[in-house]
Parts: structure tokens; C-alpha cells; sequence
């Protein structure tokens, strides 16, 4: 894939902006868009989320004054710092779609040109992420959203006792039951969450002053009112508050039994009535209800905007609970059990700069805030290698990438170069399963592209010598002109939606990277990750997960048990599976454990569960750790948390890290209730954890802190 | 024991059974939820043996006859003329026979062509008086139900966590409300007959209208529905899943009011039994061979169904006509299925309409309440 743009007139902004876009918007707008998701491939996708990155922090307001005043363009969701106007170099924003054919990468750049006619567009870089539905749109809403309408619980802080701070609990995830029993005061009838935040939830009419700029917002007062209305009836209050609408054609989460986000709240705030529990008022929630859609891509691309902006918002929410409740300096804890396996794993993906600017610039005021997120569940799941100086002794490494019959998304593997170590003088060659296809492209960036990160493209086609169809890209880019080099490799589906679309086969993919006599003999691991693959809970996306594969990696011990264990001689690893997001300085990240027979959980003797993902134990440059553990199954032969389904009163059971980090979230914002400013302020370089209530591991190994960090929280 | 055909209590008055012959309601007997019938097997085969012990009775019947000695005939006692005294007495499919000729009898349709084609159902008297309307419903045009499609596909993905409840409600849904009311085969006998006596009678009534709206199921205008069941084979509008699980939560709300102190927390039952009926009525969307209006349809035939059967019973309960004109958009939800909100679903009253008691229904009801003394 080339530029083909040249200056032809009115364009030539356009074809600037579109230099700054990457890999997986020139994939699934591009070459492979026939491939994409449902709402990216339409014809009619009017409204694009996209993350915004500045070369330097821009305020809000500044970046509204450059806003076309013809209509709008570009949008921001509610922020936090807007009355400050903090200047921040990331920004959530929606933009519109002008072009009447979908979206290509040209009429996304002019898309993006329109939308931000001031100055400093013309070094920004774009991440795009999921469309956002024109019924949840509010496309007439002001430069910034309204203040919501919102008055503190007069009724909370009776009988909590003198000596509790109150704060705010903040959890991100889809199908979140906000009206649950389990969520409200001792008294059954106020709910503890003051905010809720329904991103794809059909917009209610009429509202030509919205408090959200997609979605559906909810305070304490409208969910009690709710409540009131819908005494025995979950279903119609759902249904009422539009969180049971359609998105893109397929239905609500919360309509199901259980959800990921039903179990997640619950264990992070959870307070069952019928097991006696008192609910902690001094914390008040806020929930942001992700995007059903959100579980049609399980790789990193299409989320970051969505994200951001759950953050910005219960940021903002919080700051006005602080004045609410007359609470200097609030402080936060926000839990995101999500995440995705490849990325850069140095902290400096887009998402994790941009969640850790903000982070960062809260505490700078003085207001602690945490971020919670799990560490990952692809431990076993083949998903990461290592290429070292050793491997490419001979000048070239082969490796293996399988990829699965039946898939009906795109594959990814991502190739991340050492730090400074520039590609220049390396070639990849990726061969198809029995040598029928071949594709081959040298390290280095096309000149052509003057704006952006220095990058290339090239396309895989069928049948090569006579140009078959492109049914797969190879690129290379300098992420964020970081010197951090990466190579995406795209693979189209092996069975798409449709029929007619041609295919990548499925089976053992061969990649060769060959080293030229210039480079460096001597350097860092360069690490491979693919991209997860999955559905989830399900969402009818058939996906199926790829993986490398190395002949050394065994699967099972000599004892017959699962190895949990790397393998010297095998280039495919468990250590480094760590989830994509959780690698930034400011996250808490939790790995899942689970009681041992015949030893106390309770006094630290526990084994990582099998499919928590760590970082490395041996040296070369670390991809993130993990700094503590939380029970993520019942034993060994009972998988899985108990919490609560999405009807008052039923119970689910969820597997994974995803249920290990919001106890520790729970027992953080406890401890936020509890400490004193200067407890809390010496232990915010450890993001907090100091303060939590923990037990010491037995485990001192290696392998067993690397994998569950030194603390169990319970 | 090994008898040929159905065991007392199992088989029997399964699905939807065809009114095949002398109305041998065996339809899809055998398919799931069958022991809570209460009503043994239709037309059941007069209890016939396996050929060795129909052998071994002629046998030992020559040896022990005999014993009997030659002694004079007894005077024997006759049974009472025409008494509903006597249904006890009979076999319980010929009790089902009797109620089915009972209510259908008092039941007349009428199929009028026209700029909009609609079926009207009306109740006239044994002992005579006017044709009363009590359910009139409209036929949809098509495009209507190329909207409601979109609504299906939305309830698609449940199918895995609904798998079991499907697929165990094919035929009678019976113990998912048994489950609330707490009923047990034995000492709920004549509940459970009445339940199924009432699903009979409301899957009769609905193959009346459906036969006559006709009315295309989902997959067969939606090529991605694929449903998880074979699609039955009669029309889609309205549900008779609808029709009876609506009928049974009527009937069953006036026998919790009936059954005086038995149940504490009486109107907590009916708000369960109405849940799931609810659900039984939806999952057949989830399941992808009923649209949302078919459920609107089913759930106010089978309210009106549920009022006759109280009204034979002698349990008096007002019964209110109502005329269904499905909207495209509806879907289907218990907390719109109500007086105050379901004119916005195309739902409006008909007249006032009086039906008499009948006797072998009074009898059963009786029998049924008795099971609740406390």
C-alpha cells in the first residue's frame, strides 16, 4: 500500500492527516476493510470515536476554538479539567463522517482535516476506534455538554462512623446492572451510584443541552427514580432507561443472565442484602456501560477512544461529588478489567500514555487517583516470543504462526523492536501455509511519506506472481515517532462473511527475519506478540484465536500436570503475556490466584491460576509487572468468582484476571476511606498498593512473584 | 408393570396436539414436562397388556374361577344420571374429551375479508342468548413483520443461556410455574389437570386464529433467523406459547385468590407467574420462530381464554373484550402487557362479555381449590 495522494488542490490537508494514521486504520479502512466489523465495513457510519494525540497539551477550549462553526465536525464527550481548561496532549473526540460511501482512509483524513481546522492539527496523530451510532449521538449538542443535574445524598454519612474519608469508586465495563439491589443503600431503596454513563444507549430525545454527548447519563435521583417506577420489574426499568436498545443491529448485554460487567461491579462494589452485608456508603460509584460493540474486536483496535473518555468522564463526575459532599481532594479509584495481549509493553501505547497523562496530572493537584486493571488472562495461550541476538546468530530466524480454519476476523501479529534498535537493515519474508504464498519487504520507511510516523506498507496477495487478491498487509512503522519500530502483520479472515471475499489460508504461516551484515550482532530480545482473537461472552464475532508455535514449547509437564513453565530452547514464551494496557506507570495491575488443597489461601499459599499472564523473569527490557494477586477461581477444579448476574438477586460465575483486579479496587477504595493524606501520598509512587490490606506471599521465587507480584489482597 | 402406551400421568396431552380423530391430544407427546399433566395419556389404549401377562390372566383365570363358587347374583347400585359426580369415575383423557367438547362448543369464529382481514372469536351459551365478541385481531401486513425481524435477530444472541428452558418448553411449560406455586404430581393432581386442561383448550383456540391470519414464520422470510428448533408447523401469529402460558398464569391468579390463606405472599406468586410466562413467551423469539407481536397476540387471546375458563368454572371474574392491531415496532415486555400501556401496542377493548358455568369445569375447579385447605 503506497500514498498514492498527490497534491491535488483541496486535498493536500487531507493527504497530511492521513500520514497519521497507522497500521490498523490502514488495514481495516484500507486494504482489509471488506474484513472489518460490521460498523466499520457499512456504508452508513456517520460518527467515528477517535483518540487525538497533540505534539504538545493542548486546552480544551482552544481545541473547540478551532472547531468549523458550519455545523460542527468534531465533538468532545464530557472531560475532566474543562473548568480548569487542563491542558492534555491526548483527547477523546468524535468526528464526522461527510463521505456518503463509508469510510476510506481518504475521506477519514478529510474527515479529520474539517473537523480540526486549527493549527496544531497538522502534527496530531489519530487513533480511530468504533463508530458511535447516529441514535446515540447527540450530533447538535454545544462545544461542551451540560453540567449534569445532580444534588449530594443527603442520607449518606449517617451511622458510617467519624472516621471514614468518603470517595468515589469508578468501574468501566459492559452490561453493568446499575440498578441492582446490591448497589443501593442499607435501606434498599438509594443506590450508592451517583453517576452512570450508558455510551451506546439510544439517546434520549429532545434534549438540545445533553450532560453526555452519546449515550445516556444517569444520576443517583433518575436510577432511584427508576427503581421506584420498576419495584418488580428489572426488565421494563432496563428497557425504560435504554440500556437494553439495539447497537448495530444486535442485542443488549444487560438483557442476558450475566454479564462480565454484572460479576466485575459486584465484586468491586457489591453488597449483598441477603448475606447481611453493610454497604459502604462513604464510597460512591460511578459506572461507565461500555458499547456492546465493544466485544466484537478483542484486539487493542477500536477501543481507545471509548476508554478515555469513561475515564474523563468519572473523573469529571468525581470532581463534582467532591463539591457535593464538601470532600477536599477526593480521591479515586477506577477499576478497567479489560485489556488486549500485544501493544508495545513499554507504557507508551496510546491508551496507556493518555490514561497515564491524566493520571498523572490529577495527582500533580493533589487528588489521588488509581487505576486498577488485570494483568491478563493469555498465559497459556501462545500469544508472545522472543527473537534474541542468539536466535539471528545465523543471520536469519524462521519462525511459526498458526492461524485457525473457520475465523471470521483478521489476524494480527506484532513484531516490536528493542528500543532504538532500528530495523534498517533487516527484511521480513511471511510465507503461507505450504509455501504458496510469499510476501517479503525491507525494514525501512517509505520517503514518500513525509508527515507522520516514518513508516511502509505492502500488501500479501494470493497466487503472487500474478498478483491475486491482497488478502493480508505487512507494515512498518516508528510508533509514535518513539523509536520503538514495529511490524503489524494483517491476515485477512480464513473463512469471510462473505463467500465471494478471498481468503487467508488457514494453517502454519512461516516468517523469516533476516538480519544484513550492518545492524547491530548484539542487542535486545526483539519480542512478538499476537493480537487476541476471541469471542468473549459471545458476541457471534467468530473469531478464533492464532498462535506461534515453536516445537520446544511443551504444553505438558513430565508429571503429566500443565507446564506453567518456559522452556529455554523455545522462542515461544508464557513470561511476557502481560496484558497490552497494563503497562503504563500509573495502573495497579492484578494477576489471578487460587487456593492450593491443603494449604492456607488465607496466609498466602496460593498458585497463580494457570491462564494469568505475567511479565519477564529474566533480563532484557521488562514489558510491565505484576504488583499483586486477588483470587480469580474457587480451587483448582472450581473456576471462577461467584458475583452477581444482572437481576437483583442471581448470581454468576466469572473466570479470569478481569475478577481478580476489582477486589483489589474494593479493598484500595476501603483504604481510601481509611488513610490519612500522608499515608496515602507516600504510598502513591507504588500506586497505593502499600496501603491496601495484603497478605505476604510464601512464594519468593522467581517465577512466582513475577507471575503474582508479592501480595495477595483478599 | 409394562404397559403398552402411555404410563398413568406421563405422555398424553403433549404440545399442540392435533385434534386428530376424536380429538386424541397426543400431538408431540413425549417430548419433555409430561408427568405434571395430570391427565394421563389421551385416549390412553383401556390400559392394554403385553401379550404374556394378557396370556397368564387366562390362565390363572380358569384355575382360580371356581373359588367363586355358583351362588346367586348381587343387586348392583347404578351411577347417578348425567352428574358431574361421575367425572371422577372416568378415565382422565375421557374427563379431557368432556371439557374440550364442553368449551368448544360455546365457541364460535368468524374469518371476515375485507380492506383489513380480520378473525373474531365469540362465546355464545348452550342455554342460548347472543354471539358475544371477546377477541378480535387484525392481520398484519407483511412489511410489518419484515420490521419485527430486526427484533428477533436482537434476542439471537441469548440462544446458549436459554438453550435448556427452550428446548425443555417444546411441549407444556408446566413445571416452570409449578416451580412457583409449589405443585407436585399426587397431591396436586387436579391443579395440574386444570393447568393442562387449560393449555388444551387455549392451543385449540389459537390454532383457530392462526390458521386463519396465516401468517409466515421469521425463517421463512429471514434467511439469517436459523432457528435453534424446528419451526412448527402451523402459523406464526399469534404465539400459542403466548396463548397458553397466558391462559395458565389467568387461570392460576384466580386460583391463588381462590385458595384464601394457603399462600402468604399471593400477589408476589402472581407477579413470578407472570414473569414467566413472560419469558416462556420471549424465549420462542430467542429461539427464532416467533416474533415479538406474535407474543402480544398470544398473551391477550390467552388472558381472554384464561377468563373463560374462571367463568366455567364459576370462579366470576369480569371479562373484558379486547381487539389487537399489531404496531411494527412493539416488542414484546410484561411491563407494557397492562390496561394503562398497551394502547400504545395497538390494543383496545371490546365489549363486556357474560359466560356461564358448566358443570364438569365447576367440579374440577372445586377439586383443584380443595388441594389448597391449609
Amino acid at each position: 500500500m503506497t500514498d498514492t495522494s498527490t497534491n491535488d488542490g483541496g486535498l493536500a490537508d487531507a493527504v497530511a492527516i492521513k500520514n497519521y494514521l497507522g497500521p490498523y486504520e490502514a488495514w481495516n479502512f484500507g486494504l482489509g476493510k471488506a474484513y472489518a466489523f460490521p460498523a466499520y465495513r457499512g456504508d452508513d457510519v456517520r460518527f467515528l470515536s477517535a483518540l487525538a494525540e497533540h505534539p504538545e497539551p493542548q486546552k480544551p477550549h482552544s481545541l473547540l476554538d478551532g472547531v468549523a462553526s458550519d455545523g460542527h465536525g468534531m465533538w468532545l464527550p464530557t472531560v475532566w479539567g474543562k473548568e480548569d481548561d487542563v491542558a492534555l496532549r491526548f483527547w477523546p473526540i468524535v468526528v464526522e463522517n461527510r463521505s456518503d460511501d463509508g469510510i476510506a482512509p481518504d475521506s477519514l483524513a478529510l474527515n479529520l482535516t474539517e473537523a480540526m481546522l486549527s493549527d496544531p492539527i497538522g502534527e496530531a496523530r489519530f487513533r480511530m476506534a468504533f463508530p458511535v451510532e447516529e441514535e446515540a449521538m447527540h450530533r447538535h449538542a454545544r462545544r461542551m455538554t451540560a453540567d449534569p443535574v445532580w444534588k449530594p445524598d443527603t442520607g449518606v454519612g449517617t451511622g458510617d462512623g467519624p472516621n471514614r474519608t468518603l470517595n468515589v469508586l469508578g468501574v468501566i465495563d459492559d452490561g453493568i446492572p446499575f440498578a441492582h439491589r446490591n448497589f443501593r443503600a442499607a435501606d434498599g431503596k438509594r443506590t450508592r451510584l451517583e453517576f452512570c454513563w450508558l455510551q451506546s444507549a439510544h439517546k434520549k430525545e429532545g434534549q438540545d443541552h445533553p450532560s453526555v454527548l452519546f449515550g445516556r447519563e444517569f444520576t443517583r435521583e433518575t436510577i432511584e427514580q427508576l427503581i421506584a417506577k420498576h419495584p418488580e420489574d428489572e426488565d421494563a426499568l432496563y428497557a425504560e432507561a435504554g440500556a437494553s436498545d439495539q447497537q448495530f443491529g444486535s442485542g443488549a448485554a444487560i438483557n442476558r443472565l450475566a454479564t462480565h460487567g454484572s460479576n466485575v461491579m459486584d465484586i468491586a462494589a457489591g453488597s449483598n442484602p441477603d448475606k447481611g452485608h453493610v454497604p459502604p456508603e462513604e464510597t460512591r460509584l460511578i459506572a461507565v456501560q461500555l458499547p456492546n460493540t465493544y466485544g466484537w474486536d478483542t484486539s487493542s483496535f477500536g477501543k481507545d477512544m471509548y476508554m478515555l473518555s469513561a475515564v474523563h468522564y468519572i473523573l469529571e463526575r468525581a470532581e463534582r461529588i467532591a463539591e457535593g459532599y464538601g470532600v477536599k481532594d477526593i480521591r479515586v479509584t477506577i477499576n478497567i478489567s479489560y485489556g488486549f495481549s500485544a501493544g508495545r509493553h513499554d507504557g507508551e501505547g496510546e491508551l496507556e500514555a493518555a490514561m497515564d497523562e491524566i493520571v498523572a496530572k490529577r495527582r500533580q493537584l493533589g487528588r489521588p487517583t488509581a487505576i486498577v486493571i488485570p494483568s491478563g488472562n493469555t498465559f497459556q495461550d501462545r500469544l508472545h516470543a522472543e527473537i534474541t541476538s542468539d536466535h539471528l546468530g545465523s543471520g536469519t530466524f524462521e519462525f511459526s504462526w498458526k492461524t485457525q480454519p473457520n475465523d471470521l476476523s483478521s489476524n494480527y501479529l506484532e513484531i516490536w523492536f528493542p528500543d532504538q534498535l532500528d530495523p534498517g537493515d533487516f527484511d521480513i519474508e511471511v510465507k503461507g501455509p505450504f509455501g504458496k504464498i510469499s510476501a517479503g519487504m525491507a525494514l525501512k520507511p517509505d520517503p514518500s511519506y513525509q508527515h507522520g510516523d516514518p513508516r511502509n506498507f505492502k500488501s500479501i496477495q494470493l497466487d503472487p506472481p500474478n498478483q491475486g487478491d491482497a488478502i493480508g498487509q505487512i507494515s512498518l512503522d516508528n510508533h509514535r515517532k518513539s523509536g520503538r519500530w514495529r511490524v503489524l502483520i494483517a491476515l485477512a479472515p480464513s473463512e469471510p462473511h462473505d463467500p465471494g471475499l478471498p481468503a487467508a489460508p488457514a494453517g502454519e504461516w512461516k516468517i523469516v527475519l533476516s538480519r544484513g551484515d550492518v545492524a547491530p550482532r548484539d542487542h535486545e530480545p526483539i519480542y512478538l506478540w499476537v493480537q487476541r482473537d476471541i469471542d468473549l461472552e459471545p458476541f457471534l464475532t467468530g473469531s478464533r484465536q492464532s498462535y506461534l508455535h515453536d516445537d520446544d514449547y511443551r504444553l505438558v509437564s513430565e508429571k503429566g500436570a500443565e507446564e506453567e513453565s518456559d522452556q529455554p530452547d523455545s522462542n515461544v514464551k508464557r513470561f511476557g503475556s502481560l496484558n497490552g494496557m497494563a503497562t503504563g506507570a500509573t495502573t495497579l495491575v492484578v494477576a489471578g490466584s487460587r487456593p492450593v488443597i491443603g494449604s492456607r489461601f488465607e496466609k498466602g499459599e496460593l498458585m497463580a491460576s494457570s491462564f494469568s499472564s505475567a511479565g519477564k523473569t529474566a533480563s532484557g527490557p521488562a514489558v510491565g509487572s505484576v504488583d499483586c494477586t486477588a483470587r480469580a477461581d474457587r480451587s483448582n477444579i472450581v473456576p471462577g468468582i461467584v458475583g452477581a448476574g444482572t437481576r437483583s438477586g442471581s448470581y454468576s460465575s466469572v473466570q479470569g484476571t478481569s475478577v481478580a483486579a476489582p477486589l483489589v479496587a474494593r479493598r484500595l477504595s476501603e483504604a481510601f476511606s481509611r488513610c490519612s493524606d500522608q499515608e496515602i501520598k507516600t504510598a502513591e509512587k507504588d500506586n497505593y498498593l502499600p496501603i491496601v490490606q495484603s497478605i505476604a506471599l510464601s512464594d519468593q521465587s522467581v517465577e512466582g512473584r513475577t507471575r503474582l507480584g508479592e501480595f495477595l489482597v483478599i | 408393570m409394562a404397559y403398552f402406551g402411555g404410563i398413568g400421568g406421563i405422555g398424553g396431552i403433549g404440545g399442540i396436539g392435533g385434534i386428530g380423530g376424536i380429538g386424541g391430544i397426543r400431538g408431540i407427546g413425549g417430548i419433555g414436562n409430561l408427568n405434571a399433566t395430570g391427565l394421563g395419556s389421551f385416549l390412553g389404549g383401556g390400559g392394554a397388556l403385553d401379550p404374556l401377562t394378557i396370556q397368564g390372566l387366562q390362565t390363572s383365570a380358569q384355575a382360580i374361577s371356581h373359588a367363586a363358587g355358583d351362588g346367586a347374583t348381587h343387586p348392583s347400585r347404578e351411577m347417578n344420571f348425567s352428574s358431574s359426580e361421575n367425572l371422577d369415575k372416568w378415565a382422565d383423557w375421557v374427563r379431557a374429551s368432556l371439557y374440550l367438547s364442553d368449551f368448544m362448543s360455546e365457541l364460535s369464529w368468524e374469518a371476515k375479508e375485507g380492506p383489513t382481514n380480520e378473525v373474531t372469536l365469540s362465546y355464545r351459551s348452550h342455554s342460548g342468548g347472543a354471539l358475544q365478541p371477546f377477541f378480535s385481531v387484525v392481520r398484519p401486513d407483511g412489511e410489518l413483520f419484515d420490521k419485527q425481524l430486526n427484533l428477533v435477530r436482537s434476542y439471537m444472541d441469548q440462544r446458549p443461556e436459554r438453550t435448556a428452558e427452550i428446548t425443555s418448553q417444546l411441549g407444556f411449560p408446566t413445571p416452570y410455574f409449578a416451580m412457583i406455586i409449589g405443585l407436585i404430581p399426587g397431591r396436586n393432581n387436579k391443579t395440574l389437570e386444570l393447568i393442562t386442561l387449560t393449555q388444551v383448550l387455549a392451543a385449540h383456540v389459537a390454532m383457530i386464529v392462526k390458521h386463519h391470519l396465516a401468517i409466515r414464520r421469521p425463517d421463512r422470510i429471514g434467511a439469517t433467523i436459523l432457528p435453534m428448533i424446528p419451526t412448527p408447523g402451523h402459523g406464526s401469529f399469534p404465539s400459542a406459547h403466548a396463548t397458553e402460558a397466558f391462559a395458565v398464569v389467568r387461570m392460576l391468579e384466580g386460583l391463588i385468590d381462590a385458595s384464601g390463606s394457603h399462600y402468604p405472599d399471593g400477589d408476589k406468586r402472581k407477579n413470578l407467574l407472570r414473569k414467566q410466562a413472560e419469558r416462556i413467551a420471549v424465549s420462542r423469539t430467542v429461539a427464532g420462530v416467533h416474533y415479538p407481536v406474535d407474543s402480544w397476540a398470544g398473551a391477550l387471546l390467552g388472558k381472554m381464554v384464561g377468563e373463560m375458563v374462571l367463568n366455567k368454572c364459576g370462579a366470576q371474574t369480569e371479562m373484558r373484550g379486547l381487539k389487537y392491531e399489531a404496531r411494527a415496532e412493539s416488542d414484546f415486555m410484561i411491563s407494557q402487557y397492562q390496561p394503562t400501556k398497551w394502547g400504545a401496542h395497538g390494543v383496545s377493548e371490546l365489549q363486556l362479555c357474560t359466560v356461564d358455568k358448566s358443570d364438569q369445569f365447576e367440579w374440577l375447579w372445586k377439586s383443584a381449590v380443595d388441594e389448597f385447605d391449609l
